[in-house]
């Protein structure tokens, strides 16, 4: 080969490496130009409707972070986890001083089909952007934890302790990576120290039994058993990046919840009114009217929860807990012969519920049947062993009708039941 | 290839990779490190056409996400005719045409029972077993009630449970209501078991949920889905002890609903799940079931009629970050070699199927991560799952079958079957011996490379070669038989352990040990396991290249010992109670 053809290669491969990066580079910035497709067609409308504004939001604005993020978290909230990571992606690439998006890119690759790998990624680069925000590591950690890394996992949980000295669910963490490695008596300090800041957690009351249980603790043990048994199911850890994602929930699903939360928050008019709302836009919403007609009757409105669980049992004939819930409204009316018929009606449809048997002996023990009564809170306590409420009224029911000894058995063992 | 031209396709090579933009490299979604390669010979074959075995299963009508009809049904290997060679029962998922929505011109489809020929092949023996009903049926256990030899057959259905006595090798009687069987709940998984070891199986029945069809369920997008178990309460297990029967005379045999007075039935739970086995090591056999979404339980037999709960203080109530997740298929062996049984539980597609380690004995940890299986080649929602060592190796390998429960982003296109939004590929994890595990689905096309909404699983030496062999049930599709083709096989030793005093009947809950040098394999004789399934009641036994065993430990299920004198391999040997040397 001559120099001539030598330099004309050398050239070649000078130019097309430079072609080659620039492909990359483009390919980076704007890898996505066009969001992505979901067929919603079978969704809640306000969903589609929210999820099309967003989406035209972005064709309008393609180099907008702001517009990608958006999207990205209206599909993560509404489960449409890949497409949302897509989103997610590209909002980090147009913005990527943002933690806020690697990090739910994170969150959605754990979700669906995760990919706890690519999760990874997105993870630690957020908590590199972070800064004193420290909910990108522990989930950091916890992920790392959870693939079997637990040096690595240890390492981030105690870097989250030199920010955050007291923070439980790093102390959790660090007390299951050393349950994981045996060493049970640093579990249980850690744990503790977990429980100490953060009480109402119930992984951390859970784990502590075992490994009280495990040290020769049984009463240790069994205080933190009946702890843990007491405590909602997951804990709501602190999560301002998250909590955006919450708050674009829009739907009746949505607003159920959201309802639901402003009842028990004591804003019971705000709760009747989004469920009204909901109920005007969706009228075969029949868990809106259900909690509508539920929550009405444990403010003791019970003209209109009455009404609103006739429309339910009207709307939905074959639903049990239409017929339960107006019979329970028909109850506490003193409508006890129409409560007896709503909670026949229950019973119909699903024998095996137990608290329908129940409260259809209490009315039928009311009205002087007391034969029906006793055979009715049999029925409860068969189709449901646990049931403590049923054994106790069921041994009162005895004993009141002089069958001492077999209602004290029934009311001992709705104590136990009690107990656990 | 000139210099120039090989300069430049080097350039352009390197020009392409820079090009790929990122995040086109493999990530553990398409294969992690964990997976086995593609290219290794498969494990098993389908031989379904070959068998003739014909059965497919009808969840009814669909479109109105009536929710036991994603739950699956069941599949049963049992010997019911006494030749020695493993006959199918399969299970039905239909509604009657009177309860169905959409007009239909057939009756409901019935459970179907097939007898293996000489020839290998299965023959429809249905019409005149008896087993031949209609209905919302769940799952299968097989077990003897009657001590008379002859194993008997529990169905459980939405809404029910059957016994069926096992009358002449042929034909079977319904004797649910005489015996004393009432479960008027949504039954799952059930197992036969003598947990007053008295001599009779007893019989546990997992249920369900207090489900109510008129409950709309839906993603958080408002797109209609199958409900999960959350919104209806749970219901207890429910156990039933075996009265006994006269010999001679086995519809005489009563049971006696003891939910109560055992104690289990002091906590209802979504239960899919259950396998019976001693965990606590006081040789009485315990309980454990797995929990859809809420925490496991783990029965310890107090020895007294009665069982404590005890998941939590023994690791396997919640996973290792502290979640009840939705329990499913229950795998039961030892994946370390240390003779104490491990659990394996399968799980939705966004959650981790867990590995249980037992040790020290009756403590559990969750070793999901550190055995391997936290990257599978692909996620799953896993339903049926059995260990069984598939190449003779001397370890314990891991299978399970797939299907979701949930679309992962929307129903099926109009034109598409209904089905696929929920069908995935089913699993296969190879054991290393240390009880670290490598996925080698790829490799096995056949029984891992189409995707189906995978359900039952049930394994067993069906065609008496000595190794295992695969029977899969899919929603709204055909039964499946895979048979055992792995290459190069090591030895091996298959036991079955009978109680001659008890008619014969196969010795539900003995803890077999198998000795070679230092060696220890150990296996638990109980065919009740993986989900809604009952699998073959021998314990098989992969020797590698262990040619004889030096002798076989037996802890019958009174808790008594023996010892029986070495073999060679590759063989089937029946041990017989009172046969053996006692220790």
């Amino acid at each position: 080969m001559s120099a001539r053809s030598k330099r004309r290669a050398a050239l070649l491969v000078v130019a097309l490496t430079a072609c080659a990066g620039a492909v990359w580079w483009w390919g980076l910035r704007t890898r996505v130009t066009e969001p992505p497709r979901v067929d919603l067609s079978g969704a809640d409308p306000a969903v589609r409707g929210v999820v099309d504004a967003s989406r035209e939001r972005v064709l309008a604005n393609p180099d907008s972070a702001s517009a990608w993020g958006e999207l990205g978290m209206l599909l993560l909230a509404h489960e449409q986890f890949a497409a949302a990571s897509t989103c997610l992606r590209q909002a980090s690439r147009l913005a990527p001083d943002d933690p806020r998006w690697p990090y739910l890119d994170g969150r959605a690759l754990l979700e669906g089909e995760p990919d706890a790998t690519a999760a990874l990624e997105g993870l630690e680069r957020a908590t590199r952007l972070a800064g004193a925000e420290t909910s990108p590591r522990v989930l950091l950690a916890e992920t790392l934890f959870e693939q079997g890394r637990l040096g690595d996992a240890a390492r981030e949980f105690r870097a989250v302790l030199e920010r955050e000295p007291q923070n439980p669910r790093a102390l959790l963490g660090l007390g299951r990576v050393a349950h994981s490695l045996g060493d049970l008596e640093e579990a249980r300090v850690r744990l503790e120290a977990s429980a100490s800041g953060a009480p109402r957690v119930r992984g951390t009351h859970a784990l502590l039994a075992e490994v009280l249980f495990r040290l020769g603790d049984a009463d240790g043990a069994a205080r933190e058993r009946d702890l843990a048994s007491r405590l909602p199911e997951s804990p709501a850890w602190p999560d301002p990046f998250f909590q955006q994602v919450l708050d674009r929930r829009v739907g009746a699903l949505a607003d159920i919840e959201r309802a639901n939360h402003l009842f028990h928050t004591g804003r019971r008019d705000d709760a009747f009114a989004l469920l009204r709302r909901t109920l005007a836009r969706s009228p075969d919403a029949l868990l809106a009217r259900l909690l509508l007609g539920r929550l009405l009757l444990q403010s003791g409105n019970l003209d209109e929860a009455e009404s609103t669980l006739r429309e339910a049992v009207s709307a939905a004939p074959a639903a049990f807990e239409a017929w339960f819930e107006l019979g329970r409204v028909l109850e506490r009316g003193r409508k006890d012969a129409d409560a007896e018929e709503a909670f026949r009606r229950t019973i119909d449809l699903r024998t095996d519920y137990a608290p329908a048997h129940h409260r259809l002996g209490l009315c039928l023990a009311r009205r002087g049947d007391t034969a029906g009564a006793l055979r009715a809170l049999r029925d409860a306590v068969r189709y449901r062993p646990d049931y403590a409420a049923g054994y106790r009224d069921l041994g009162r029911l005895l004993i009141q009708l002089g069958e001492r000894d077999e209602g004290e058995i029934h009311l001992e063992r709705a104590r136990q039941l009690l107990a656990r | 290839m000139d210099f120039t031209s090989a300069h430049v396709h080097i350039a352009l090579t390197a020009a392409l990779a820079l090009a790929a933009p990122p995040g086109c490299t493999p990530s553990a979604r398409d294969g992690g490190p964990t997976s086995g390669p593609a290219s290794a010979p498969p494990w098993f074959a389908d031989v379904t056409d070959e068998v003739g075995l014909d059965f497919v299963h009808e969840a009814g009508t669909v479109g109105d996400y009536f929710m036991p009809e994603i739950m699956g049904s069941g599949a049963a290997l049992l010997d019911f005719d006494g030749d020695g060679r493993l006959d199918i029962y399969l299970i039905q998922n239909e509604d009657a045409p009177e309860d169905s929505g959409a007009a239909r011109d057939r009756p409901a489809a019935r459970n179907r029972l097939y007898r293996q020929g000489g020839d290998g092949r299965f023959a429809d023996v249905t019409d005149a077993s008896g087993l031949g009903v209609a209905g919302r049926g769940m799952g299968v256990a097989v077990g003897d009630v009657t001590n008379d030899g002859r194993p008997d057959v529990l169905v459980t259905e939405y809404g029910g449970a059957r016994l069926f006595l096992n009358r002449s090798g042929e034909t079977f009687d319904d004797v649910t209501r005489a015996a004393g069987i009432d479960n008027p709940f949504w039954g799952t998984s059930a197992a036969f078991f003598d947990f007053d070891r008295d001599g009779w199986l007893d019989i546990i029945i997992a249920n369900y949920v207090v489900y109510s069809p008129t409950r709309p369920c839906s993603d958080q997008a408002g797109q209609r889905d199958y409900c999960g178990p959350a919104p209806f309460p749970g219901s207890a297990a429910r156990l039933f002890r075996n009265l006994g029967a006269t010999p001679g005379e086995a519809s005489s045999v009563r049971f006696r609903d003891v939910t109560v007075a055992s104690g289990l039935g002091e906590l209802s739970g979504p239960g899919l799940g259950v396998i019976c086995a001693d965990f606590d090591g006081d040789r009485w056999p315990d309980i454990f079931i797995a929990n859809d979404g809420k925490p496991n339980f783990l029965w310890i037999n107090r020895r007294d009629g009665t069982f404590a709960e005890e998941a939590l203080y023994r690791g396997v109530a919640l996973n290792a970050m502290g979640q009840a997740q939705a329990d499913m298929g229950i795998a039961i062996g030892d994946v370390d070699g240390d003779a104490l049984f491990d659990l394996y539980v399968t799980h939705l597609t966004d959650e981790l199927h867990v590995l249980w380690k037992q040790g020290p004995r009756g403590q559990f940890t969750d070793r999901t991560a550190v055995s391997g299986l936290a990257r599978p080649s692909w996620r799953s929602t896993g339903f049926g799952t059995v260990m069984g060592d598939f190449d003779h190796d001397g370890a314990l390998d891991l299978a399970q079958v797939n299907g979701r429960v949930k679309f992962l982003a929307g129903p099926s296109p109009p034109g598409t079957p209904f089905w696929n939004a929920y069908a995935e590929r089913n699993q296969l994890f190879a054991n290393d011996g240390n009880g670290v595990f490598r996925d080698v689905s790829r490799a096995n096309d056949a029984l891992c490379g189409t995707p189906a909404v995978g359900r039952a699983l049930a394994v067993g030496d069906v065609d008496g070669d000595g190794a295992l062999d695969l029977l899969v049930t899919v929603v709204e599709g055909r039964a499946r038989l895979y048979r055992n083709v792995a290459p190069s096989r090591g030895h091996w030793l298959m036991v079955r352990a009978v109680e001659p005093a008890l008619g014969g009947r196969d010795a539900h809950g003995a803890e077999i040990t198998v000795i070679a040098g230092s060696r220890r394999w150990a296996r638990l004789i109980q065919p009740a396991a993986s989900y809604l399934s009952s699998n073959d009641p021998r314990a098989h036994f992969g020797l590698g290249d262990v040619a004889r065993v030096d002798r076989i430990e037996v802890i019958w299920p009174d808790g008594s010992e023996a010892v029986f004198p070495g073999t060679d391999a590759d063989r089937v040997v029946v041990l017989e109670r009172g046969n053996g040397g006692s220790r």
